[in-house]
């Protein structure tokens, strides 16, 4: 099963308080691939399409 | 490894131990976290006295190698054109 790279079950018991999703270690970038996307995370590399 | 090459790879190698930190902040006892983190260290240490010993210092004030003369002042200072490298042009 893929690797999914944040938190997926949230106990949310509180009404109308944001949350945000613990990261989870999955995959890393190639290293060089790491300077031309600012994060050696994929989940956090976010090319503005 | 050339010098262009290896202070890539020293700012590569910087960068991943910056981001990995980050994520440590959070998750301090991922163990894979803990395990990448320190085999980026070790090899950036690793490569920083390899380079120190072919090319100089990286920093004034501290050696990856043993040195016994001081040649900080021997290599180009950094606003010199031979001392930075080419991040880009291979994307």
């Amino acid at each position: 099963m893929a690797c999914r790279p944040f938190e997926e079950t949230i106990h949310v018991n509180r009404l109308a308080r944001a949350y945000v999703p613990m990261q989870k270690l999955c995959t890393l970038l190639e290293p060089t691939q790491t300077l031309l996307s600012g994060t050696v995370f994929p989940e956090l590399a976010d090319f503005y399409k | 490894m050339n010098r262009d090459c290896m202070l890539k790879r020293l700012t590569i190698l910087d960068f991943l131990a910056v981001d990995l930190q980050l994520y440590l902040d959070s998750h301090p006892d991922d163990e894979n976290a803990i395990t990448k983190y320190n085999s980026v260290v070790d090899e950036a240490d690793g490569l920083r006295a390899q380079y120190e010993d072919l090319y100089g210092p990286l920093f004034s004030f501290r050696s990856y190698s043993k040195r016994d003369e001081f040649n900080w002042t021997d290599c180009p200072w950094p606003w010199e054109n031979g001392f930075n490298f080419e991040i880009g042009g291979d994307e």
